[in-house]
């Protein structure tokens, strides 16, 4: 079901996020509010720490729009790393040590509980594998390799992943073009020796062709695009409906 | 925040600074500590606030850092920097965006007068080609000629432009990073820096950020504007309201100090010392006869650790409150809002003010037009039937805003840009 790849080819390099594995339709911001309803959860079960979930969600928001454009302004090809959006977040909503330690961890829970392994390509990978050629993946995302390969040991065990590439590691994302080069050099292999698999038209398409990978594009089907934008708008909506009335409910971070 | 806006609050500038700008210059401060602690290798960069502007946004900066107890990711120094100072790092070489600058401020006036303001030379003498009208070439061509004139103009740039550049290295502390912090808009300073001094890698993080005269935008991709990021008012975003009467911002955020045009060398072992640095200089940046900016200040003694995320909104109704007063003004905020007269800078020293005023033949729509404040302006001249005023100003604006979205639309549809 996927593309025959050519004998000189040595390495397969894939996308993690809806390529290995998939998400649901909801979208960032929603995803966002599951982690803060949860981390609310266990700050209030284990700690008694009442923090009102919309003030995490915001919060997780807000630190992670500014982040990017920080990044964006400065050096457009790098990232942003999950450990800094986290302290800083824990740090805005007044957590220090174990309790900034589960905005963490519910966001890795939330990530496990939300993503679904893409089985028929990793039946594939496994194949490719099984013929000598070295799997690896390569993400634009904040969180570190640790991270991505607890997520695919976790979700697909057995996987034939070898290495993670992230570009919160390599400071160089697919999206600017930079990390194709880096992840060739610490491969030590050639371009036209590796073939990339990813579901973004512009970082796993464009940039990797444009250095010199073989690429190939593997898209989520519309109707689950469709559901995960209209998801993106409610969610926006609604953000703009609690700015617009200036308030949160229970507004203010009550610590006991 | 105590300082939070009410609907009963009371009608005077200190109030308004305190409820209205506090919240709103706080967000900016949240959102420049934001930055700053994304900031790819910060230990590397330092944060310079420019003079004027600048020097109050670093009092309430490190007011902010210091009542939320947020560690400063950069150091952080002021400097010493007008557009006419940046102006002369570039003036050896005319490259585009000393003369597009110079065009704008110049446009119509003789040469002689561009050289006066970079020199700030009276005593110098120029033969009567200079006295020409602005012409960006000509004037290149007569500043890098060989006569005796060229020579006195270019001489007496450079001496000034060595001081800059030495209080420059010392308030840099020598970092090859330089994140400008300034109130905005167009952002000349910065992009006439990079030009100048292009062994500095250059950043400027401004209040606002907007291509307000639709020029040449080269140096946007190092400009960001936290808290404005649009080159024109949209009603659908309240925040845009802060262009409708942009004097205000900076007349609350400057304080009363000479811009800076020249420096002087104590010693040589000593940092040059620019015109602004007058005595007392340093008690002056909070002094505040208006009180707009005590106000500003009042609101951010009110902050603790635990008001980091109510900033968010309380600056959204802060700029509700800010929109309603600038573009739907009433006879109190008149009062609140009134202006002294502004000086035009540049090394020069006609004064605007902020309502049109002078020759009645003009007619009243000129003097509107002329205004800083045309809302303002409306509201004061038709106190009795203005509130019809402000609506066709408010429809002809969101007409302009929809017909620009559109042509962007159109654009990105069929590639040709708007």
């Amino acid at each position: 079901m996927f593309a025959s790849v050519s004998d000189t080819t040595t390495t397969i390099s894939c996308d993690v996020f809806d390529t290995l594995l998939h998400r649901d339709d909801r979208a960032e911001s929603s995803r966002f509010r599951t982690i803060a309803e949860l981390a609310s959860q266990r700050l209030s079960g284990e700690h008694g720490v009442a923090i009102n979930p919309r003030l995490v969600w915001r919060t997780r928001i807000c630190v992670q729009q500014q982040a990017y454009r920080a990044v964006e302004l400065a050096n457009p090809k790098g990232d942003v790393r999950f450990t800094d959006l986290v302290a800083v977040t824990a740090t805005m909503l007044g957590l220090e040590g174990r309790r900034a330690a589960i905005l963490c961890e519910a966001e890795i829970a939330v990530e496990r509980r939300q993503l679904r392994p893409n089985r028929p390509f990793l039946a594939w990978l496994a194949e490719q594998a099984r013929m000598g050629r070295r799997v690896i993946a390569a993400s634009d995302t904040y969180h570190e390799g640790a991270t991505i390969a607890h997520l695919l040991d976790t979700l697909a065990p057995g996987h034939p992943v070898a290495t993670i590439y992230t570009s919160a590691d390599l400071n160089a994302t697919k999206r600017s073009g930079a990390l194709f080069p880096a992840l060739l050099r610490a491969e030590g292999v050639r371009a036209d020796q590796v073939v990339h698999v990813g579901d973004d038209a512009l970082a796993d398409v464009e940039m990797a062709s444009a250095a010199g990978l073989k690429a190939l594009h593997l898209v989520r089907p519309r109707h689950i695009r469709i559901r995960r934008k209209a998801d993106a708008v409610r969610a926006r909506l609604e953000q703009l409906l609690v700015h617009r009335n200036g308030f949160l409910a229970g507004r203010g971070v009550a610590l006991t | 925040m105590s300082g939070s806006p009410t609907a009963s609050s009371p009608p005077n500038s200190e109030a308004f600074g305190r409820e209205v700008l506090g919240p709103i210059l706080a967000e900016f401060s949240l959102r420049l500590w934001l930055s700053l602690r994304f900031f790819p290798e910060a230990d590397e960069a330092t944060l310079l606030f420019c003079a004027r502007g600048g020097l109050r946004l670093r009092q309430v900066y490190e007011r902010f850092l210091a009542r939320t107890g947020l560690p400063s990711p950069v150091a952080t120094n002021s400097l010493m920097v007008s557009r006419l100072v940046a102006a002369r790092t570039c003036a050896p070489a005319s490259g585009d965006a000393l003369l597009s600058e110079l065009g704008r401020e110049f446009e119509g006036r003789p040469m002689a007068e561009v050289a006066l303001a970079l020199t700030q030379r009276p005593d110098l003498i120029l033969s009567s080609k200079w006295d020409a009208r602005f012409e960006p070439q000509r004037f290149a061509a007569l500043l890098a000629a060989a006569d005796v004139d060229a020579v006195a103009v270019r001489q007496a740039i450079t001496v000034q432009d060595a001081l800059f550049r030495r209080h420059l290295q010392a308030r840099s502390g020598g970092r090859r990073t330089v994140i400008l912090c300034d109130t905005g808009l167009y952002g000349s300073t910065v992009r006439l820096l990079r030009d100048g001094v292009p062994d500095r890698r250059w950043f400027c993080l401004q209040f606002a950020r907007s291509n307000y005269k639709g020029l040449a935008t080269p140096h946007f991709d190092c400009t960001r504007g936290l808290s404005i990021e649009s080159d024109a008012y949209k009603p659908w975003e309240l925040r845009t309201s802060g262009l409708r009467f942009w004097h205000l911002i900076e007349a609350v955020l400057e304080p009363d100090l000479p811009s800076v045009r020249t420096f002087v060398e104590p010693s040589e072992s000593e940092e040059p010392r620019s015109n602004l640095e007058v005595e007392g200089w340093e008690h002056r940046i909070a002094d505040d006869a208006r009180g707009l900016f005590s106000g500003v200040l009042a609101c951010i003694d009110t902050l603790d650790e635990t008001s980091l995320t109510r900033i968010d909104d309380d600056a959204a109704l802060a700029w509700r409150r800010f929109k309603r007063a600038v573009v739907w003004p009433r006879s109190a905020d008149l009062a609140t809002l009134s202006l002294a007269d502004r000086s035009r800078d540049f090394g020069r020293t006609e004064r605007v003010t902020q309502f049109a005023s002078g020759d009645v033949a003009l007619g009243r729509a000129v003097r509107i037009r002329d205004s800083l404040w045309r809302e303002g302006a409306v509201m004061r001249m038709f106190p009795r039937v203005g509130r019809a005023g402000l609506v066709a100003i408010e429809l002809a604006h969101t007409s302009r805003a929809l017909r620009s979205v559109y042509d962007r639309w159109r654009g990105s549809e069929t590639g040709i840009p708007a």
